[in-house]
């Protein structure tokens, strides 16, 4: 391949190469060593600031710790909001007492008559707004009620955290519900965990 | 290849490239030719370690350091990218004002490479320039008060000084904050680096222009001269080269950034309690403290030469800005100048040989200022010192990080300034060692914690080693209660002279000799005589004073007081009735010898004076005898050095054997005492944790007729022992000691640090961090092993011990 401004003075590699190829062939073994000596050359600081680069995935995030958050009596069949407290480290800075989420949980009474609790994420599973308990239409009845609702774009949940449309609703999922316990003395304890945005499986990060 | 060349025929950049690698260079080694590929290569490690660098730092005041500590201490390889970066830059100065003097002896400033020299002094100032800006981007001691110090010079500039200054350092002073440090991250990233880069590709354009142009012409320079011999492709033995010089380059960054790890006694030096990062790569001394100081504060190595000349005697009386502005200015001139002088051939040599003697000053200077700083005797201790000082901030600080498991929000400074090990000595310094001394002695020999804070000429105790049991013990011994060690200077003759009777009561001052008898000293025997509880002497006196006192004789009336007191004593001793209705008692020769002392001590003219006067008569029969013999008239009457038989000692010697073991007891009670938080609580009846008999003990040797202690009779004579030298106790008494549970009204200097009304001399924090410092109370890193790390990761360090 010639350049058209290539004209004259000097004469290109490709006509070198041309006129001698055995000359051409060493040269090429010797670039590829070449090469090679320079990989080497830079490989280290290449590597080490990949390992910089590829810090964030090396480091844990939420390890699903159990929060205890209220006790059995002071909860409603309603659902209430509750802020998860934790230490929250943000690069070097270590914070304690910080909210690090926050979960919806409310009184269930089981058929086998028994009172539980039960908790869900309040981040909607579909593009991560935060649901609200809200007094708004019911899409599947038409009647005003007070539901989970999710005011960005407009997604309904029953208090079960079921969607109240499932073929129309822009969720793919139901509410992320979390893992309660309730210990000897009455307080709730809710297992806190984060979840995949948009997908129909409900895939803890 | 149809890609390529579809690329090629719209782009013309492979036929570039191709036309580029296989442009002729001579066929020869030439370092002048290979500094460029050495240069070229320190620039992009540059870069390259700079972009990720960058991607880590938060420039604030609360966040450089932190983030900078993160890169070093937490991240991945962090301080291996920070040491690459920091030394390949030191590098690339170093091997630009090479290349500049090469370019100068090979004349290669001349034409047609005018352009090709100019740009490398760019190069080089640009390259000098990052490197004072990067100082500062760390936000540690050392770059913030170097660069202080630097920026604050171009103020010196009239007219534009103060304005440039201001916009330097964003806005007027106290000015060196966030926005200097956001000003100076732009100017050391996108304007140096981003101008130095736009500069280098100019440089290798014109580089190569003019090899192209000097290609079958006769020259002098190097370029030119190499430029004639056998010629060979660029692509081949060359590119070849130019590897194998970056593997070089790599190399020497490497030995820089491990210069602290290379042999088995610099990896045996280090601290257990820090992470071998700490020795690795670039220093990090201690967050920079706008309210410090830094008196090793020094430039880079590039800068020193400059350093030493600005100290230099003439500057401070021709003016500062001849030696950073005007000289450097004038220097900076002249490299510019030289291709227009190099038109005239023959000044070829005078420029080379000029820029030689300059090379040679340089050089010069610069190892005068190391030899200043390290070797020279008379500054050498100062710099030293107060470089060891910051290495003990800079190891502190990752300490308390580590300790800590993080930076609070407000930033790694405010760590130091709530820490008592860094704080209290300082504070000591501030407010207490006018008076108190804090030196070791034999008793509390020095320690490796506490360095020792000597004051001249000390009025209060030495408070070394305070509260240990060992110096408690010392408040048995009346020689160190004497010396100004425990009392001081204090002027309340009741608390220093009481405690000088006690103990040399109790200790029966004295020696034993070779042959088993007992050299008595008289104060350390009449004492517990004379003591509260009808002491023999006490009985002897209190009846002579009160016979004395009915007696309306003409004798007393007539000033002749003392000399009836005199004969009524020794009569009393005499008595051998009255000696048994004591309940002592007492051999022979000891009752004598109480005689004796007695009858001096009432001769002593002091006592005559208060003798004559009836209202001290009374005074002293109803206050406590004890108190105002013990004083020092009693203590400088220590005349009888006969021996007591051995067989006479008995009596003394169980007595004294009985004291001791009580006063070691009580030692080890108050130490007890002094390493709790407050007093013990009262529990189920008891005091939590107290030794039982501890109180007995107490009363025994009769503290508590003075001091208060757990369960005793309250006593406000003296200081509380319960919780003595806690810290509740210390914090207390420095906030202030005129409280009823410490000195009282006796308190005659101290001030109240921090009383509960009126002035306070010291925040509460304060008194904290003073008192948990001289309690030794502060936070004791781990070995490095045992702690956890932020991020979780372990075997991030290559372990270097394979190498060897």
């Amino acid at each position: 391949m010639k350049s058209p401004s290539h004209k004259g003075g000097t004469s290109t590699p490709a006509q070198d190469c041309a006129s001698c190829s055995g000359e051409s062939r060493r040269s090429f073994c010797k670039s590829i060593a070449a090469l090679g000596i320079g990989a080497v050359a830079i490989a280290p600081p290449l590597y080490a600031c990949a390992r910089m680069a590829i810090h964030p995935l090396e480091q844990t995030g939420l390890s699903g710790k159990e929060y205890p958050l209220t006790t059995l009596d002071n909860l409603d069949e309603t659902p209430r909001l509750y802020a998860v407290v934790d230490t929250r480290r943000d690069a070097w800075v270590t914070s304690p007492n910080q909210a690090i989420g926050n979960v919806f949980i409310r009184k269930v009474t089981l058929p086998d008559g028994t009172v539980t609790a039960q908790a869900w994420q309040s981040v909607c599973p579909h593009a991560g707004c935060r649901i609200k308990v809200d007094t708004q239409k019911n899409p599947a009845t038409g009647e005003m009620e007070t539901l989970f609702f999710c005011p960005c774009h407009g997604d309904c949940f029953t208090f079960e955290g079921k969607r109240v449309q499932p073929e129309t609703a822009k969720s793919a999922r139901d509410m992320d519900s979390l893992e309660t316990r309730v210990d000897e003395s009455g307080r709730v304890f809710v297992k806190f965990q984060n979840f995949r945005l948009g997908d129909a499986a409900k895939v803890s990060v | 290849m149809f890609l390529l060349d579809w690329i090629d025929e719209r782009t013309g950049l492979i036929t570039g490239l191709r036309k580029v690698l296989g442009h002729k260079v001579p066929a020869n080694f030439c370092f002048c030719r290979f500094l460029p590929v050495a240069i070229v290569f320190a620039f992009l490690l540059q870069g390259l370690t700079g972009l990720f660098l960058w991607a880590f730092y938060a420039p604030s005041a609360q966040t450089a350091w932190e983030s900078v500590y993160y890169i070093q201490y937490e991240v991945p390889f962090g301080w291996l990218v920070r040491g690459i970066h920091h030394y390949s830059a030191q590098l690339l100065v170093a091997m630009l004002g090479l290349y500049v003097l090469m370019l100068i002896l090979h004349g290669g400033y001349r034409k047609p490479r005018e352009f090709v020299y100019w740009s490398a002094i760019v190069l080089f100032l640009l390259s000098l320039c990052s490197c004072l800006t990067g100082d500062l981007l760390m936000w540690s001691l050392s770059g913030y008060f170097a660069t202080i110090a630097r920026v604050s010079f171009l103020q010196l500039l009239p007219g534009i000084g103060v304005p440039l200054y201001q916009l330097a350092a964003g806005g007027p002073d106290p000015a060196f904050g966030t926005f200097t440090l956001t000003r100076f991250l732009v100017l050391h990233v996108a304007v140096f680096g981003g101008g130095f880069l736009l500069v280098l590709l100019f440089w290798k354009w014109s580089d190569l222009r003019s090899r192209v142009l000097a290609r079958g012409e006769q020259g002098h320079n190097c370029a030119l001269a190499c430029a004639n011999r056998k010629q060979r492709s660029f692509w081949g033995w060359e590119v070849l080269l130019c590897s194998v010089i970056c593997i070089v380059t790599l190399c020497a960054v490497l030995l820089l950034v491990f210069q602290h790890s290379l042999t088995h006694e610099q990896i045996a030096a280090r601290s257990a309690t820090l992470p071998a990062e700490a020795y690795l790569g670039a220093e990090l001394t201690s967050p920079a403290d706008p309210g410090g100081s830094y008196d090793a504060a020094r430039p880079e190595w590039s800068f020193r030469a400059l350093y030493f000349m600005s100290k230099l005697p003439i500057f401070s009386k021709i003016g500062m800005i001849f030696a950073i502005f005007v000289i450097p200015g004038c220097l900076g001139a002249y490299f510019f100048a030289l291709p227009l002088l190099g038109y005239f051939k023959p000044l070829h040599y005078v420029i080379v040989a000029a820029t030689a003697v300059l090379f040679g000053v340089f050089c010069w200077f610069t190892y005068a200022s190391y030899w200043d700083d390290y070797r020279n005797p008379e500054h050498a201790p100062t710099f030293l010192a107060s470089q060891a000082q910051a290495n003990v901030l800079k190891g502190r600080v990752v300490e308390l990080i580590k300790g800590q498991d993080g930076i609070p929000g407000e930033g790694a400074l405010s760590l130091l300034k709530k820490d008592p090990f860094v704080q209290g000595p300082a504070l000591f310094a501030q407010h207490c060692s006018s008076c108190h001394n804090f030196e070791p002695t034999e008793r509390c020999p020095k320690q490796d914690d506490f360095a020792p804070i000597i004051t001249a000429e000390p009025s209060a105790p030495n408070l070394y080693g305070a509260g240990s049991a060992a110096w408690i013990a010392g408040f048995h011994d009346a020689d160190l209660i004497r010396s100004n060690d425990y009392f001081g200077k204090t002027t309340d003759f009741a608390k220093k002279g009481s405690m000088i009777g006690f103990a040399t009561g109790r200790v029966y001052g004295g020696a034993d000799t070779d042959d088993g008898s007992f050299i008595l000293n008289p104060s350390g025997l009449i004492y517990p005589l004379i003591g509260y509880d009808g002491g023999v002497a006490f009985d002897v006196l209190e009846a002579s004073l009160n016979e004395l006192a009915a007696d309306a004789s003409d004798q007393v009336e007539s000033g002749q007081y003392v000399a009836a007191l005199k004969e009524k004593v020794a009569a009393k001793f005499a008595d051998a009735e009255f000696m048994a209705s004591t309940g002592y008692t007492l051999p022979k020769q000891v009752a004598a010898a109480t005689c004796k002392v007695l009858l001096e001590v009432l001769d002593d003219p002091a006592y005559q004076e208060l003798l004559t006067d009836e209202d001290n008569i009374a005074l002293i029969l109803d206050d406590d005898v004890a108190t105002f013999l013990s004083e020092t008239f009693l203590l400088q009457l220590c005349g009888n050095e006969e021996p007591i038989a051995k067989e006479d000692c008995k009596y003394i010697n169980e007595l004294r054997a009985g004291i001791m073991a009580a006063c070691n007891e009580v030692a080890n009670d108050l130490h007890a005492e002094s390493l709790l938080d407050a007093p013990r609580a009262l529990v189920d009846g008891k005091y939590e944790g107290l030794r039982e008999g501890a109180t007995s003990d107490m009363n025994y040797l009769t503290c508590t007729e003075c001091h208060a202690f757990y369960g005793a009779e309250e006593k406000d004579l003296a200081c509380d022992l319960r919780g003595y030298m806690s810290r509740q106790w210390l914090a207390g008494i420095i906030s202030d000691p005129t409280a009823k549970e410490y000195y009282g009204h006796k308190n005659d200097r101290m001030p109240a640090y921090h009383p509960a009304e009126g002035d306070k001399l010291m925040s509460e924090q304060e008194v904290e961090m003073l008192t948990d410092w001289m309690r030794g109370n502060w936070y004791r890193a781990k070995p490095v092993e045992n702690q956890s790390r932020l991020g979780n990761q372990s075997g991030l360090v290559p372990d270097l011990t394979m190498f060897r």
